[in-house]
């Protein structure tokens, strides 16, 4: 039929413009199906391995071992298992943390390699194996006894493989884990035992108080705060996130460049379409035909972008297996994502192009014959100025933002989506560093922290004493936090007020992250419920901290133990400036602020990467949708341009009075995007911290704003030399021969 | 007087569907400084052409076309819009103004690129659209807008005034004054004009008629008497 053969002709005509259009649509079914599904497949694989290798439900140390599990087990229809574990210096910065191998609760999977046979085996987690450089059947020797690596594995409770449940940074260069027979670690004297535990009723507490009644828990974190196990989940939400809002961004902007194209293509072939209606087609096939167009950017787009994104599916699947440790992943290909992602397109742009096409063929078609009623009308703002005075460029110009001003004003949009990508990347970087320097400089003023096993009385030898224990809010149980007290005249923390004052221990203090969650201010009481004796007591916080890493509140020490019945004077914590000589056996755990500094910038080592790929995502898109919308601009403007040529004007100043302004709308988007950035990228940090315990504030540099400022306009400087040919290749004929304007 | 424009030896073929076809063909002529010349010739005979290829709208295969002295065939793109710029003003069948431009702005159009135009508001007034300068073409009749156009071509005091079929899309009585307006502008500024027309009766106001055919030159006549615009027939 002849209609499809002038579709092709005029497709080829302007394949520029169509192929920019083409590859946007690409871009977005590429990033929807990639994204949703691996973030689908990612919880899918989540949740069988949380399942099939039997994921803690909580994990607690008491003061004495328990008497009887198999007591507890029974009663509260509960699986209850002891573990070991122990850190192993490896060198000075290295501990290896080796863990029992369990049986009945966070079982490993292999990675790679055998699963353990012998007593002289060692299972190595994934990234510290790598970090290291320990292959498979090597030898490594560990307090005096060698072990041959038998392979690498993950295990449920440690995903994210985080020396402390409440850090937030891996270091695979400085803390691993590895799995060893159980009889290896009942040799070694300090190990220190814990229990895990996996529920099947609602009966947390009536478990915790009978293990109270004869013992005391000393450490109890239920999975929900353990952030190595939910942290992925937060990372999870916000590949999701991302995979449905960006490509519906970018389908919009499409949706826009797609009918100014059609309606173009129309009211050129006005008279076409009028001799098409004179020689008998019928309404329904032309619009068929003006709606192929839409339909096949949009058809041959979405397969495109759906294979490329089920190809970009698994490398993204990968980089999140690895830098959190997860087995080897299944991938599904979704098919609801598959076929979302196929037909998306199609449902955004047809019903549009559809009302647009009905629009034009509602015109009389004696009408259309004469070219419709082509004529330009000078709009009644273009009438109010009287720019007599104003030099000739300005007047020109102004009179040409007025005339295009929705094509400059969809540009501006356009460029404020690119921006938006840009940004958010580097926002996500600057608000990381900014957390993290805030705590780590600002806050911590120590290098080691000791936890003791056991509550500790008097006064330490070195460092400054403390105490924490972790609490439930007593209307949210879902909320927990962690109550520490410091003694008044404590350096090792030091936190600041909202407004920069330094402030004092001798109060009660709530950091902000927890305030912002709890809608806490100074004055305010909250009831809380300590997890471990059962306690419950009011709090009424005096003041609110700068401080956004973890859920915290801070009060003297005295009135910590006071409230919680421990004795006057006892302490479980040390903070130190210095290594201090506690023997392992009395310790439950032990950090070094220094770890924690390299292990952020390990952490943050792949967000450049990413900022890189989202800068020149970022570019291409704010290039492809310049380009072709600047492309339009001189399209319908050739009549102009042409006649300039005619009258001696040089390329260069056409360029400059035709196109050049639209700079202006590049830096008007540009700007709008920065507020808009901030709205939605706090928007969306929210939603991935919404199941981790920190709050991330929204912060970015200004030299990245820069950065961000000249990729943008380096992306328009690109779009003018492609569209400068375009320009050049106008010819004074169509000036010269036009006979209506 | 001095010769403006030379024409030697002009050849110029268009590849329209498989064989050449011929437009010009060894096309020579040569105008005085300051002469009114009607071109005409029958539909196809390259009147255009001719005129585009003086104007260094358009190239020719073969001979060189001198204005003032220089080989505009020689010309690289740069130098050609230079010439356009500051020799040549074109007017056209249906006028060719922006529409979205005033009429002042029109005009400034072409004096903004010009070393040393003339005072648009003076202009505006010999072309006798006094108080119409903040008008769009719109607003304007056939006429005036051709009024408009001279004046945009006038503005920087052309050395060759090209006029495609000036009056073609006009009544009579708008021709002639049209014709008498750009008779006045070449008296006024010694602009040389070349006027394109199928119109045998614009000849009397000519100095020379060129009679093109089949892109050649058919005939080239002096008018001993020339009439002015305003008492020809027709
Ligand atoms: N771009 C082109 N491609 C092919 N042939 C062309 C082109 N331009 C003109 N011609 C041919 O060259 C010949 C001369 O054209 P030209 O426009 O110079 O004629 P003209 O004398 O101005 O005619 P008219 O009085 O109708 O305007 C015509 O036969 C025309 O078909
Ligand atoms: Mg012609």
């Amino acid at each position: 039929m002849p209609l499809w053969k002038k579709l092709f002709r005029t497709i080829a005509e302007k394949k520029a413009q169509y192929f920019s259009a083409w590859l946007l649509v690409v871009i977005s079914s590429a990033l929807f199906y990639a994204f949703t599904a691996a973030g689908a497949n990612l919880v899918d694989n989540l949740e069988t391995f949380y399942q099939e290798n039997n994921v803690e439900d909580a994990r607690f140390f008491v003061q004495h071992p328990l008497k009887s599990p198999q007591q507890l087990e029974d009663r509260f229809h509960v699986q209850l298992e002891k573990q070991m574990s122990l850190d192993v210096s490896m060198d000075e910065n290295t501990d290896l943390r080796l863990i029992s191998n369990s049986e009945k609760i966070n079982q490993y999977s292999v990675i790679e390699g055998e699963k353990l046979q012998t007593k002289d085996e060692i299972l190595l987690d994934q990234g510290f194996a790598k970090a290291h450089a320990l292959a498979v059947g090597e030898e490594m020797e560990l307090k005096g006894k060698t072990f041959t690596v038998a392979g690498t594995m993950a295990t449920p409770a440690y995903i994210y493989p985080l020396k402390s449940t409440s850090g937030f940074l891996k270091n695979p260069d400085a803390f691993g884990v590895a799995i060893v027979q159980e009889d290896i670690l009942k040799k070694w004297e300090n190990a220190h035992d814990y229990y895990t535990v996996r529920f099947q009723e609602d009966n947390r507490g009536a478990f915790k108080e009978a293990v109270t009644e004869q013992n005391q828990i000393l450490n109890w974190v239920d999975k929900e705060d353990n952030n190595r196990i939910t942290f992925i989940k937060g990372d999870i939400t916000g590949i999701k996130k991302m995979g449905e809002t960006l490509p519906i961004g970018i389908l919009l902007i499409t949706l826009v460049i797609i009918s100014i194209l059609l309606w173009r293509l129309m009211k050129k072939e006005y008279v076409q379409i009028g001799t098409l209606y004179a020689l008998g087609y019928k309404k329904a096939e032309i619009i068929r035909h003006y709606l192929s167009y839409a339909a096949i950017l949009a058809v041959t787009g979405s397969l495109a972008g759906t294979v490329i994104g089920w190809l970009l599916m698994h490398p993204l699947m990968a980089s999140f297996a690895h830098f959190y440790n997860l087995p080897v992943l299944d991938t599904n290909p979704y098919f609801p994502y598959l076929i979302v992602s196929f037909l998306l397109p199609m449902v955004f742009f047809l019903p549009l192009t559809y009302l647009l096409v009905r629009r034009v063929l509602k015109i009389p078609p004696v009408t259309l014959m004469k070219g419709g009623t082509l004529k330009t009308k000078v709009n009644r703002i273009e009438r109010l100025f009287k720019l007599r005075k104003l030099d000739f460029k300005k007047k020109f110009i102004t009179r040409d933002i007025l005339r295009n001003l929705p094509r400059s004003g969809f540009l501006a949009i356009g460029v404020l989506f690119a921006s938006l990508l840009l940004l958010m990347g580097f926002i996500t970087k600057d608000s990381m560093t900014y957390l993290v320097d805030e705590n780590f400089e600002n806050v911590y003023h120590y290098q080691y922290e000791y936890t003791f096993n056991q509550l500790q009385t008097g006064e330490p030898e070195h460092g400054q004493a403390a105490a924490s224990a972790p609490f439930v809010v007593q209307d949210d149980e879902d909320q927990s936090l962690t109550i520490t007290g410091l003694k008044p005249g404590n350096t090792a923390i030091q936190l600041e007020s909202m407004t920069g004052e330094e402030l004092d221990f001798d109060s009660v203090i709530m950091n902000k992250s927890l305030a912002e969650k709890l809608e806490i201010s100074p004055g305010d009481s909250l009831e809380v419920t300590n997890q471990l004796s059962g306690e419950t007591f009011s709090v009424t916080v005096d003041h609110i901290a700068n401080s956004y890493l973890g859920d915290m509140i801070y009060m003297p020490l005295k009135k910590f133990n006071q409230l919680n019945g421990y004795p006057e004077n006892s302490y479980t914590t040390v903070y130190s400036d210095q290594k201090l000589d506690i023997p392992q056996e009395k310790l439950a755990a032990k950090s070094e602020i220094s770890d924690m500094v390299s292990g952020f910038e390990k952490m943050i080592e792949p967000l450049n990467y990413f900022i890189v790929a989202i800068a020149l995502a970022a570019a291409v898109i704010a290039i492809i949708i310049m380009y072709i919308l600047i492309s339009l601009m001189i399209e319908e403007n050739s009549y102009k341009i042409s006649l300039m040529k005619v009258l001696g004007y040089h390329n260069r100043e056409i360029h400059k009075l035709v196109i050049g302004y639209n700079r202006w709308f590049v830096i008007l988007g540009f700007l709008l995007g920065i507020p808009v950035t901030f709205v939605s990228t706090s928007a969306l940090l929210n939603s991935v911290t919404a199941e981790m315990n920190i709050t991330i504030p929204v912060k970015i540099d200004w030299i990245n704003i820069l950065i961000s400022f000249f990729v943008i306009l380096g992306a328009y400087y690109v779009t003018v030399l492609l569209n400068k040919r375009q320009l050049k290749k106008i010819s004074m004929q169509e000036a010269i021969n036009r006979s209506t304007e | 007087m001095s010769k403006l424009l030379e024409v030697t030896g002009v050849n110029k073929s268009y590849q329209s569907g498989g064989s050449p076809f011929q437009a010009l063909s060894d096309v020579h002529l040569s105008i005085e400084r300051g002469e009114i010349v009607v071109i005409l010739g029958p539909s196809g005979s390259g009147k255009s052409t001719l005129l585009n290829a003086i104007g260094g709208v358009d190239q020719v295969d073969d001979g060189e076309i001198h204005v003032a002295g220089e080989d505009i065939t020689r010309f690289h793109d740069n130098n050609l819009v230079d010439y356009r710029r500051e020799k040549v003003g074109f007017v056209f069948q249906m006028y060719n103004l922006i529409p979205n431009l005033t009429v002042y702005e029109n005009i400034e159009l072409t004096s903004h690129i010009s070393k040393s135009p003339l005072d648009i508001d003076e202009l505006i007034h010999a072309v006798g659209l006094k108080g119409m300068a903040d008008r769009f073409p719109r607003e304007l009749s056939g006429g005036q807008q051709q009024r408009v156009s001279i004046a945009r071509a006038i503005v920087r005091k052309p050395e060759l005034l090209l006029c495609d079929e000036p009056t073609g899309a006009l009544d009579s009585s708008t021709s002639k004054e049209i014709l008498s307006l750009i008779h006045q502008m070449n008296q006024k500024y010694n602009t040389t004009v070349l006027i394109i027309t199928h119109d045998q009766g614009i000849t009397e106001m000519a100095d020379r008629i060129i009679t093109l055919k089949d892109g050649r030159v058919e005939s080239d006549v002096k008018n001993e008497q020339p009439v002015l615009p305003e008492r020809m027939e027709g």
